[in-house]
């Protein structure tokens, strides 16, 4: 659930989807987040676009990273472009290239199925980009639509300096609402 | 669902944890029994007090955490026996493979069909003990079985990780 998503990190969503679903039985905590972000965007895909990433990282036979504790496979090795070129008759260029734009497209599904996934969790920071986060923001005193005070950012890593936002108080929701008007994202805490 | 992955090996540590348990009900009796009783002065800050040792409420503090323990102590017993009892009933060869993949956390391979066999037989005395205390359990989530069909496998899976 970030706010942008490089091309490697979509391929390492993608590299996990067959094993996600063969183990579905028995995932761990972290998984099973992802394969909610996973599912739910993959699904708003179209079939001719689906069938491209398909062949290429749900029909493979080689499995990677054994897992001891729960003796499974988690990821699977993708088959070459050029084999799945030649499976598909088209060029192994022009097939990379298709495939790379599918690629994309889903890394942008993914930025907002994200938001709506956070949307229902209850504790949340708040960034403007990827760099900025929020550090301080005063709460509105009435009910006017406008800022008072100044916002305060960082570009720190840690997570002590970022300010937590708790959505179950009826005020904060009006602040968030209010500086995601501006163009502020939320962020997922962990 | 998703939280029977350590269950089967939680119930083959069965038989340690009522040791621990019974060590811990030892150690809570030299506790109470080794501190001061006797009525003693203290110094704070309205002056020198005198304070005695409660006994009405200490003794009941006591017996509460002693009942809490031995509580456990039962419950844990009675799961064992249940377990052992269903072990009994499975061939030999079995047992041993579920021993070493689950307890040693050795690889070996054990059928599917064996593992869920298990896993009901351990949610079943879970309800019998809940329903000891009068607790209702929930309905647990059925495992989610896919078809060859890859476009209806991905709507299943989406049903089951929706937002």
């Amino acid at each position: 659930m970030q706010t942008t998503y490089r091309l490697s990190q979509i391929q390492y969503f993608l590299r996990q989807w067959k094993m996600l679903e063969a183990n579905r039985n028995q995932l761990m905590p972290n998984e099973i987040k992802r394969a909610k972000l996973l599912f739910n965007s993959l699904s708003q895909l179209e079939k001719e676009e689906l069938k491209l990433l398909k062949e290429k990282y749900y029909d493979t036979n080689n499995l990677a990273n054994f897992d001891k504790n729960r003796k499974c496979y988690t990821t699977a090795i993708p088959v070459n472009d050029e084999v799945v070129a030649y499976k598909l008759n088209v060029e192994s260029f022009d097939y990379s290239n298709e495939r790379r734009q599918v690629e994309r497209k889903l890394g942008e599904i993914m930025i907002e199925t994200g938001q709506k996934i956070l949307k229902t969790e209850e504790r949340i920071y708040l960034a403007i980009n990827p760099m900025l986060h929020v550090k301080h923001v005063d709460f509105p005193c009435d009910d006017s639509d406008f800022i008072t005070g100044d916002i305060v950012l960082t570009t720190s890593f840690l997570n002590d300096e970022k300010q937590v936002f708790n959505m179950t108080d009826p005020l904060t929701v009006k602040l968030v609402t209010r500086l995601e008007r501006c163009g502020f994202k939320r962020v997922a805490i962990n | 669902m998703f939280d029977d992955l350590y269950m089967i090996n939680s119930y083959f540590c069965l038989p340690d944890k009522i040791k621990e348990l019974k060590i811990a009900r030892k150690e809570l009796e030299t506790i109470f029994y080794s501190q001061n009783m006797a009525t003693r002065t203290e110094y704070t800050d309205i002056g020198i007090v005198t304070r005695a040792f409660r006994l009405e409420k200490m003794v009941i503090e006591h017996n509460m955490a002693q009942e809490l323990l031995n509580k456990r102590i039962e419950r844990n017993e009675l799961r064992h026996k249940y377990f052992t009892s269903y072990l009994d009933s499975l061939a030999e060869t079995d047992v041993k493979r579920l021993y070493q993949r689950h307890a040693l956390n050795q690889n070996v391979f054990v059928t599917e069909q064996l593992e869920e066999q298990t896993i009901d037989e351990i949610n079943e005395i879970e309800t019998c003990i809940c329903l000891r205390e009068g607790i209702f359990v929930e309905e647990k989530l059925q495992k989610v079985e896919l078809t060859d069909d890859f476009e209806t496998n991905l709507d299943v899976l989406t049903q089951l990780f929706a937002i």
